[in-house]
């Protein structure tokens, strides 16, 4: 069916096109990164020791078909180093423009889970070379459905307000493994107010039923032993097998062009399951020389861990399954020096050193990296 | 005698004001057929209203970076990627674009609702000149 509708949309963008090419602009946007840790045995953002182009680079391409005034088609290919350049849709959205304040879209669309959400992969619209991965950890970006969007002019202030309703089908990667991940009734809105240099960014989402299948040999595994020791109803209590999940959102942001400064706090919980309830920050201060501007970033994960009564168990499955809870709990402190060039308008060139200090694991690394990022 | 110093320098002054009358920049004018406020031009061109659709210069322009330096008062970087974020997030669709002064002029004219700014203000004859600079 999401197939169906995609190719729908991109049907009609063409056919937009070919009716009235000359309501029809592309434009797109480029990510060339380059990067590698410091020491043999380190990993972090999808980097090892030695040098990699493919975590942080990305290319995109959007076309916009204007079929009305009020009435437009967007589509975003993307192809991506971290999905072995596999050219897919990305955003596949109409857009109908109710009013001056109120906006429908409808389609494949960004989830706005956080303050970058929007503009995640136009790495170009921001001074991180990434956004901070502690925070911006969520194993999905997009979902399909609907969303409403309203502006409202209150003085010098702007309220932007995003209600959004649908639901999210894919395989993601959790617990370092791919799991096919259902979100079924997703709702949520995210209202950001700007005064002048500040703005302050608030999000709550909600899923009535929340499934990851996963279906690595070790959690299939201690799911049999459970059952198989009369432990089944502990084994349904760790599955994540529509559960209501939540994630909350705040953020304050200031930029008067000279001083930049981002910040940002998000909790994720899925109730009863093995999955931890993550709790993540970061905060972010930046200062602009002309074209250049250098920047510090200090972000962490606190997640709690999934609490299950271990007592009865016998020893080698209350291990188990202290493994498992653990394996998604995080618990690390991130800190990024960056410094961003602007080369001309649409060309930035990014350099930025991560420290990473996981206290869940007990290893500490090191990330270079350097990026090109451009809009067109 | 003070009198005389008094009248020689407001002459000396009149004359050298005059004398640099003609060499004084032109200034640029933002112009509609509607009337607004001067503070709602920086948010229609940084694309968070569409009260009225605005036209805007080529890039790298020396009007538009004089319009972007004056009355938006942020760089043309700076420019770039607010507006790359709402391209690309469909918060926003890209400015119409003209090559000169007359462009703007023919646009502003013949489309009411609209807004545009030209180098010299002069230019304006019957459009409404919302701001200087």
């Amino acid at each position: 069916m999401q197939r169906v509708f995609k190719l729908g949309l991109l049907s009609g963008l063409m056919l937009a096109g070919s009716a009235a090419h000359a309501n029809i602009e592309w434009s797109g946007f480029a990510n060339i990164g380059a990067g590698f840790t410091t020491g043999s045995d380190e990993q972090a953002f999808g980097y090892e020791d030695s040098v990699d182009f493919k975590p942080d680079t990305l290319f995109a391409l959007q076309g916009r078909a204007q079929l009305a005034d009020d009435l437009s088609i967007t589509t975003q290919l993307m192809s991506r180093g971290e999905d072995n350049f596999d050219l897919g849709v990305e955003w596949a959205y109409l857009q109908y423009q109710l009013n001056e304040a109120w906006t429908i879209n409808a389609g494949k669309l960004r989830l706005p889970l956080y303050n970058y959400s929007d503009s995640l992969d136009v790495a170009y619209s921001y001074h991180w070379l990434r956004t901070p991965q502690a925070v911006y950890r969520v194993p999905f970006d997009n979902f399909t459905g609907a969303s409403v969007q309203h502006n409202a002019f209150l003085g010098d202030s702007m309220l932007s307000t995003q209600f959004i309703v649908g639901n999210f089908n894919d395989s993601v990667e959790v617990a370092d493994s791919q799991a096919e991940t259902d979100l079924e009734n997703l709702v949520g809105v995210s209202s950001s107010l700007n005064y002048h240099s500040w703005t302050v960014r608030g999000g709550f989402f909600y899923s009535s039923d929340v499934s990851v299948e996963l279906q690595t040999p070790e959690f299939n595994g201690l799911m049999m032993q459970l059952s198989g020791a009369d432990f089944a109803s502990l084994a349904d209590d760790l599955r994540v097998d529509e559960r209501e999940g939540t994630f909350a959102s705040i953020g304050l942001n200031f930029d008067n062009f000279d001083w930049v400064f981002a910040s940002e706090y998000t909790e994720l919980e899925v109730q009863d399951s093995f999955l931890a309830k993550q709790r993540s920050f970061y905060a972010s201060l930046g200062k602009r020389f002309g074209s250049w501007m250098p920047h510090v970033t200090y972000a962490g994960t606190r997640d709690q861990q999934a609490d299950f009564a271990l007592a009865t168990l016998p020893e080698p499955l209350a291990q188990g399954v202290q493994q498992l809870t653990s394996s998604t709990t995080q618990r690390s402190n991130m800190t990024s020096l960056g410094l961003r060039y602007d080369v001309r308008a649409g060309v930035a060139f990014k350099f930025d050193v991560t420290h990473v200090d996981d206290k869940a694991l007990d290893t500490r690394s090191n990330v270079v990296s350097f990026s090109v990022q451009t809009v067109f | 005698m003070l009198k005389l110093i008094k009248v020689t320098l407001l002459g000396t002054a009149l004359v050298w004001a005059m004398a640099s009358l003609p060499a004084m920049a032109q200034s640029g004018a933002v112009i509609s057929q509607s009337e607004i406020d001067s503070a709602r031009i920086t948010r229609i061109y940084m694309g968070q209203s569409r009260e009225l659709i605005a036209v805007n210069q080529q890039e790298g322009s020396a009007v538009r970076q004089a319009f972007e330096a004056n009355v938006i008062g942020r760089s043309a970087e700076q420019i770039k990627a607010h507006w790359s974020r709402l391209l690309f997030t469909g918060r926003a669709a890209e400015l119409r674009q003209v090559e000169s002064d007359e462009a703007v002029l023919e646009y502003v004219r013949s489309n009411p609702g609209t807004i545009g700014y030209i180098s010299d203000a002069s230019k304006a004859d019957d459009l409404n000149i919302l701001l200087e600079f």
